[in-house]
């Protein structure tokens, strides 16, 4: 059964890359304190912010205080995930190709836009996590109603199609670096997709919001989980949302294949 | 000899977009690019037996990375067809990925921050290797490499000389039938170039293994290569021994005496084409043929000290090819 | 002199040739000003004190001007080159490393604003209540301009001087972090400063992140009297007089002290 031992092939290379990994940060204890300090404080900064404004105003275009730092919350533990697991190792990807080095991926028994996402787990970024975790719990406690299990499950649904799409967006933007020669730009892109997770969508316009939906769909990662926890979400949007992660899914393959095409053709 | 790397008609040509000098030629370019076509790899064939050991040479540009990512399925071909082990690489099959292995020099694929017997376990997970060969695989290796010295210290630590030697091993510890080694001496001191050509040596020597090795140092070739494959503008100019090009396409010999008395330079030009005159040596540039019958000549005629009878190098060979454009 | 005009000359046609890359890290830096001006805008029409809602959308609209004019990021590279050894290239050179770093920095910014520069002037022609009253005022104007001018001077030194550290920690990059960090709060980026409670503003005012940003933009809406003015122009000055003195001195002393990295 190909399918399932090239899985469990992928699994266990993961697996022993999460080790190394976690070895690797350890060696770094100076680094991994600050930052982790860093990473705190840049959370200390958001909730400085949330309280600054709602010393301004009590609702900010219907989400309370409390919701709002669930939207935080969520976007650190989210986005601490992705960056984790894989942003910043697409991010990598534009150097790796102008340093010659990305051939090693191709070289490698694996599909090269696993392992190019996979290839690193970087501890540092858990920080993010394990801070959204404590913020998430006390938001959650301060709310009237806390969500019930059928909000929890949709909740952790919607998440993980909001990660899928995250990943889509990232892999269809580096796929850029294959068309373009130099893309150092990159990183700003994945700060770019963050910056709005962290605040509730319906502050937009109009027209952006709808782009932000359903053209770059970044309300699926953060927004709508939190429109789920806050009993905001509605039975179509999660329909939507499986289809929205379907669609991007899929382009991030083409536009992954389209760029490794143009990359086997034109690279000397 | 069961062919392992089989190439017909093999081409690539490439689009690339030309600069235009100057403040108003960036302008332009800013607008519209202009494109023009580069023949990288005229088509090309060549077959390549189990446990060869061929180098490729050419002048910068002159196609040999492009042929050897073609056969590393890093690239696709304009035309033409290729296989490697009997298979299509620019497929990049997992059986295919499993059993070859690319070396570039000065590239790393090693973790910076972690020891390099990290890494190698690393490889050894996604290679599928079981445990046991693992293990024999890894034991040979620090024999071949001496990599016992450095082998549990962080790569970012390693002079250049053992991060190249981890390199290989990296390369070389799933024990691939075929192996690209592109320019993996290049910036490294004597000492480890002669280590690393010792190692490729030997790996080709105990296990067969099929190497294409492209270098711009001839000595990589001349000690390794039994074959060589020199190419020029995307072009084979030469395919066969190596002893052979040095005896088709140098016609001469150099015969070197230390003079026991001066001699006028005059009166050596008639035995052959004075290269050195630096009495007491003396070199003389002979055609092939006459080496004997002259060399004898002179020892009757002069008296002499010394005299040595050299091969032209394979220096020698390559600079004529590259600028008579001599070729068979 | 001629020297630096050459080196412009040669950065622009290297960034000329990576065009979009250029034009996508305009966009991207653009972001976090649009989606604070979203936040603040927001709030401003639902709060009775505070600020109207057509200076905060003045003040971010121009902050990500300001912006794409004063930020630096060749304290970051000359970071990672001091850190690899690479910088060693340059001690050979007739040039100053700086100088190099400010002819690339320029050249970029020169090339970036083209667009939104127009953009901004259609604005300002075609519809001239758009933005806050006080920057249709001549004088207004040319006060931001010097501002802006003196924020990126300043900016873009204090880049370099946090980058000198890499001569002494290897954690370098951490510190440029919160350095990054600290710039966002303390320039009145992600909260106009005078949102903040008191104890903070006057926290910041002893930082420099407050006159790469928000200065410029308090001279703009007409939020400084005359002499308050001049008074943080002075202060810019003062702040690069005091960054140049630390590069110097630093770069003396690192170079001193510099293990080229590597072999």
């Amino acid at each position: 059964m190909p399918f399932l031992d090239n899985s469990l092939h992928l699994a266990r290379v993961w697996l022993a890359i999460v080790r190394v990994s976690i070895i690797r940060e350890m060696e770094f204890r100076a680094n991994f304190i600050l930052g982790l300090v860093r990473q705190i404080a840049w959370l200390g900064i958001f909730i400085l912010m949330i309280k600054t404004v709602f010393a301004n105003t009590t609702s900010l275009a219907g989400w309370g205080q409390n919701e709002v730092l669930i939207i935080l919350s969520l976007s650190r533990i989210i986005e601490g995930f992705l960056n984790t697991v894989f942003s910043r190792n697409v991010a990598e990807v534009p150097q790796m190709i102008q340093a010659g080095t990305f051939d090693f991926i191709l070289t490698k028994p694996m599909p090269a836009q696993l392992y190019a996402s996979f290839r690193r787990f970087k501890v540092d970024s858990l920080a993010n996590v394990v801070a959204g975790i404590v913020l998430l719990i006390y938001a959650l406690t301060q709310l009237p109603t806390l969500p019930s299990i059928s909000s929890l499950l949709i909740f952790m649904l919607v998440s993980l199609l909001g990660i899928a799409v995250f990943y889509s967006l990232l892999i269809i933007v580096v796929s850029l670096a294959f068309l373009l020669e130099r893309f150092e730009g990159f990183y700003a892109f994945t700060n770019m997709f963050s910056e709005p997770l962290t605040v509730p969508f319906d502050i937009f316009p109009r027209g952006p919001r709808l782009i932000l939906t359903y053209l770059l769909p970044l309300a699926f990662v953060v927004f709508v989980p939190a429109q789920a926890l806050t009993h905001r979400l509605q039975g179509w949007q999660v329909i939507v949302s499986i289809v929205i992660t379907s669609i991007f899914l899929l382009l991030a393959h083409l536009a992954w294949r389209s760029g490794i095409r143009r990359y086997s053709s034109a690279s000397s | 000899m069961s062919t392992v790397i089989e190439t017909k008609n093999l081409q690539k040509t490439f689009r690339v977009h030309r600069k235009e000098p100057g403040l108003w030629g960036s302008l332009r370019s800013l607008v519209k690019r202009q494109y023009e076509t580069v023949e990288a790899v005229k088509p090309t064939s060549l077959s390549i037996s189990k446990g060869e050991l061929v180098g490729f040479i050419g002048p910068n540009g002159a196609g040999k990375t492009t042929t050897l990512k073609m056969l590393s399925g890093l690239l696709h071909p304009s035309a033409g067809t290729a296989t490697v082990l009997g298979q299509v690489p620019w497929q990049r099959s997992k059986t295919f990925l499993k059993q070859f292995s690319l070396v570039m020099g000065q590239k790393n694929q090693l973790w910076w921050d972690l020891p390099l017997y990290d890494s190698l376990l690393l490889q050894r997970d996604i290679y599928e290797m079981p445990k046991n060969d693992f293990e024999e695989s890894l034991d040979e290796l620090k024999k071949l490499l001496d990599l016992d010295e450095f082998l549990k210290i962080q790569v970012r630590k390693l002079s250049l000389g053992q991060r190249m030697r981890g390199e290989f091993a990296a390369a070389f510890i799933y024990r691939p039938k075929v192996l690209f080694l592109d320019e993996p001496t290049i910036g490294l001191d004597i000492v480890v170039q002669k280590k690393i050509r010792d190692f490729i040596k030997q790996y080709n020597q105990r296990h067969q293994a099929t190497i294409i090795l492209t270098s711009h140092y001839l000595d990589d070739v001349r000690e390794l290569c039994k074959r060589l494959i020199i190419i020029d503008h995307g072009q084979i100019m030469f395919d066969g021994l190596t002893d052979d090009l040095i005896a088709k396409h140098v016609n001469h010999k150099s015969i070197i005496l230390t003079l026991g008395q001066a001699v006028p330079k005059e009166d050596l030009v008639q035995y052959g084409q004075v290269i050195k005159y630096d009495l007491p040596t003396v070199e003389l540039r002979v055609p092939r043929t006459k080496t004997s019958t002259q060399a004898a000549a002179l020892l009757t005629k002069f008296s002499i000290n010394d005299i040595s009878i050299e091969e032209p190098s394979l220096e020698d060979v390559v600079r004529e090819l590259f600028t008579s454009k001599d070729y068979a | 002199m001629h020297k630096i005009l050459r080196v412009l000359g040669l950065k622009w046609s290297e960034n000329l040739e990576y065009r979009g890359d250029i034009i996508l890290w305009t966009i991207a830096d653009a972001l976090v000003p649009i989606v604070a001006l979203t936040i603040w805008y927001t709030v401003s029409l639902s709060s009775k004190q505070g600020f109207p809602p057509q200076e905060i959308l003045t003040y971010y609209i121009f902050a990500i001007f300001v912006r794409a004019i004063t930020t630096a990021w060749g304290g970051y590279f000359l970071a990672g080159e001091i850190l690899k050894g690479e910088i060693v290239k340059y001690l050979v050179r007739p040039l100053s490393v700086f100088w190099i770093h400010a002819a690339e920095n320029i050249t970029v910014k020169v090339l970036r604003l083209i667009l939104p520069l127009v953009v901004l002037g259609l604005i300002l022609w075609l519809k001239p209540h758009f933005f806050w009253p006080t920057v249709y005022d001549p004088r207004t104007i040319a006060f931001f301009a010097i501002s802006t001018i003196l924020a990126a001077i300043l900016l873009f030194i204090f880049d370099m001087v946090s980058a000198m550290l890499a001569f002494w920690l290897e954690d370098v990059m951490q510190i440029r972090e919160y350095q990054s960090m600290l710039y966002e709060i303390a320039s009145g980026t992600l909260i106009p400063l005078a949102f903040l409670p008191h104890f903070a503003q006057k926290l910041f005012n002893f930082l420099p992140f407050k006159y790469t940003l928000s200065t410029p933009l308090e001279i703009l809406l007409g939020r400084l009297s005359p002499f308050e003015i001049w008074q943080q122009l002075g202060i810019q000055l003062i702040w690069i007089t005091v960054c140049t003195t630390a590069i110097t001195v630093l770069w003396k002393k690192g170079l001193k002290i510099y293990a080229v990295p590597g072999q």
